[in-house]
C-alpha cells in the first residue's frame, strides 16, 4: 500500500476544508475517491438490526431498510462474517441474496461493497458502499476503502464518547430510535405466539414481504391494527 | 550483533505495540534492559504517570535503581522527578558534589550511583513519564549515547500513546456494543409486556423501570429476564 496516498487521504478528511461532522466527511470523501454512488455508516446490534448513522445521500436508508426487512444482504453478511463483501455486479451475482439483489437492481444499484466496522473482536457495524455502474474497486481504491473504514470506526466511536454507562451516545441514539418499533413488535409477537424472539422477527419479516416496509408492518402490530396469529 | 543492528532491532520492538498480547509492564522492562545493554549505563528505570497524574515506578533494570526511584517519588525530590515535572532532560554528572537534591544524593551514593541522567517521555505537550539512567562512575554519557537514549524515550512514548488510544477505543467500542444490545432487549421486553398486559409501550416501559428501581437492578437485566421468561409478567403488575 502506498503510505503517502493513505496519509494524504487521512489528512484531507481531517482537514477543515470540508465542514460537517467527521462521519459525514468520511462518506463524502468516499464517494469522491472510491467512485461510488453512495457511502454510509451503519451501526449494528448483535441481532443484526442495523441503524443508519449517516449516509452521503438519501438512497442508503432505503437499501439499509431493505436489508433489515429481508434479513439478507451484503451488510448483514459482512457483519456476520466479520469480513468484507465485494459484489462487483449484482446482475451476475450468485444468488446468495435473491430478495436483496432483485430489489437493489430495481433501485438502480449494480455494485455493492460492505466492510465491517470492527475493533479487535468487537463488531460495531458496517461501512456500506454502492454504485450505479458495475465493476470492482481498483487496487488503490480498495486500499483507500480499508483506510476509510478504519476512520469510520473511529468516527462511530466518537459518537459514543462521553455517553453514560449503558446508554448510547445522543447522536447514535437518534439514529437508532426509529428501529425501536421493530423490536417492540418482535417482543409482542413473541409473547402472543409463545415463540423465541428470532422466530418472532422472522414472522414479522414474512408479513412485510408484500412490498411493505418492516417499519410500517411493525407500526401496525404495535398500534393493534395487525393481529398476528399462529 | 553490532550495536547498529541491536539498535534497529530495539526500535522495531518498541514501535510494535499493536500486537494482541501487548503488556505495558513487559514493554517497559524490555526498554530498561535494552538501555543497559546499549548505553554506557549501569541501571535504567522507567516512571510513568497514572490516570490521576501521579508518578509510578513501573520498571527498573536493578533492585537498587528501583528503590532509589521509589524513594524519589515518596520524597518528592530528585532528578527523575524534576525531569517529569519540567518535561526537560536532567543531567547530573557528579552526584557527590551536587547539592540540588540532598536527600536523593545520600540514597543514590548508598546505592552506589555516582551520575544520573533523566530523559522525559513526552508527546508534544504531554509528559508521560521519565526514562532514568544511572551510572556507578562519575561523568556524563557520551554524546552518541545521549542521542540514543532520547530516541529510545521518543519511540517508547509513541508506543505508549498508541497503546493507550487503542485501549480507550476498545473500552468505547465495548460500551457502544453493550448499550446497543441493551436498547434492543429493552424494546423487546416492552413489546412482551405490552402484549401480555394489554398496555401501551410507555406504560410497559414504566413497569420495567419501576421494577428495576424497586429491586435495585439494572433495567437491561430486568428486560433480559422478561424476554427470557425468567421473570413472569405478573411480577411487574
Amino acid at each position: 500500500m502506498d503510505d503517502g496516498r493513505q496519509s494524504k487521504l487521512k489528512a484531507r478528511i481531517l482537514s477543515s476544508a470540508w465542514s460537517g461532522p467527521l462521519q459525514e466527511r468520511i462518506c463524502r470523501e468516499s464517494v469522491a475517491v472510491l467512485s461510488v454512488t453512495t457511502a454510509a455508516l451503519i451501526l449494528m446490534s448483535d441481532d443484526e438490526a442495523g441503524a443508519l448513522v449517516v449516509a452521503s445521500d438519501d438512497g442508503a436508508a432505503a437499501v439499509e431498510d431493505l436489508q433489515f426487512s429481508l434479513g439478507e444482504g451484503p451488510c448483514l453478511a459482512a457483519f456476520e462474517d466479520g469480513a468484507p463483501v465485494f459484489e462487483a455486479d449484482l446482475m451476475a451475482a450468485d444468488g446468495r441474496w435473491p430478495g436483496f439483489t432483485s430489489a437493489a437492481l430495481d433501485a438502480g444499484v449494480r455494485a455493492v461493497f460492505a466492510l465491517p466496522l470492527q475493533l479487535g473482536a468487537i463488531r460495531l457495524g458496517v461501512f456500506y458502499l454502492n454504485r450505479r455502474d458495475p465493476g470492482m474497486l481498483s487496487p488503490d481504491q480498495l486500499a483507500d476503502a480499508f483506510v476509510l473504514a478504519e476512520m469510520a470506526t473511529v468516527a462511530l466511536l466518537g459518537g459514543q464518547d462521553g455517553a453514560a454507562s449503558g446508554e448510547l451516545g445522543a447522536e447514535l441514539e437518534g439514529a437508532w430510535t426509529h428501529r425501536a418499533i421493530v423490536h417492540q413488535a418482535t417482543g409482542m409477537i413473541s409473547a402472543r405466539l409463545g415463540v423465541p424472539l428470532d422466530q418472532a422477527l422472522l414472522r414479522l419479516r414474512s408479513l412485510s414481504a408484500n412490498g411493505r416496509s418492516l417499519y410500517d408492518v411493525a407500526r401496525d402490530v404495535v398500534d393493534g391494527r395487525l393481529k398476528v396469529d399462529r | 550483533m553490532t550495536r547498529e543492528a541491536e539498535l534497529s532491532r530495539t526500535f522495531v520492538e518498541m514501535a510494535d505495540t499493536l500486537v494482541s498480547d501487548f503488556d505495558v509492564i513487559d514493554f517497559l522492562h524490555n526498554l530498561a534492559g535494552r538501555c543497559v545493554e546499549l548505553l554506557d549505563v549501569d541501571a535504567a528505570g522507567l516512571m510513568l504517570a497514572d490516570q490521576g497524574g501521579n508518578l509510578r515506578v513501573l520498571a527498573s533494570s536493578s533492585e537498587q535503581a528501583r528503590l532509589l526511584e521509589l524513594f524519589e517519588v515518596q520524597a518528592e525530590e530528585g532528578p527523575c522527578l524534576e525531569c517529569f515535572r519540567t518535561g526537560a532532560p536532567v543531567i547530573e554528572e557528579r552526584i557527590e558534589t551536587s547539592d540540588r537534591w540532598p536527600r536523593f544524593r545520600e540514597r543514590a551514593l548508598d546505592a552506589g550511583f555516582r551520575a544520573v541522567q533523566a530523559e522525559p517521555m513526552r508527546l508534544r505537550d504531554q509528559v508521560l513519564g521519565a526514562l532514568n539512567l544511572f551510572r556507578t562512575k562519575e561523568g556524563g554519557l557520551p554524546a552518541e549515547d545521549i542521542s540514543i537514549s532520547r530516541a529510545l524515550a521518543g519511540v517508547a512514548s509513541i508506543g505508549l500513546i498508541q497503546e493507550r488510544a487503542l485501549r480507550e477505543a476498545r473500552v468505547l467500542a465495548d460500551q457502544l456494543q453493550t448499550a446497543l444490545n441493551n436498547r434492543v432487549i429493552i424494546e423487546q421486553a416492552k413489546g412482551v409486556l405490552a402484549e401480555r398486559m394489554a398496555m401501551d409501550m410507555s406504560a410497559a416501559f414504566e413497569r420495567l423501570r419501576r421494577y428495576a428501581r424497586n429491586h435495585n437492578r439494572r433495567l437491561a437485566q430486568v428486560a433480559r429476564d422478561v424476554v427470557d421468561g425468567v421473570l413472569p409478567s405478573s411480577h411487574l403488575r
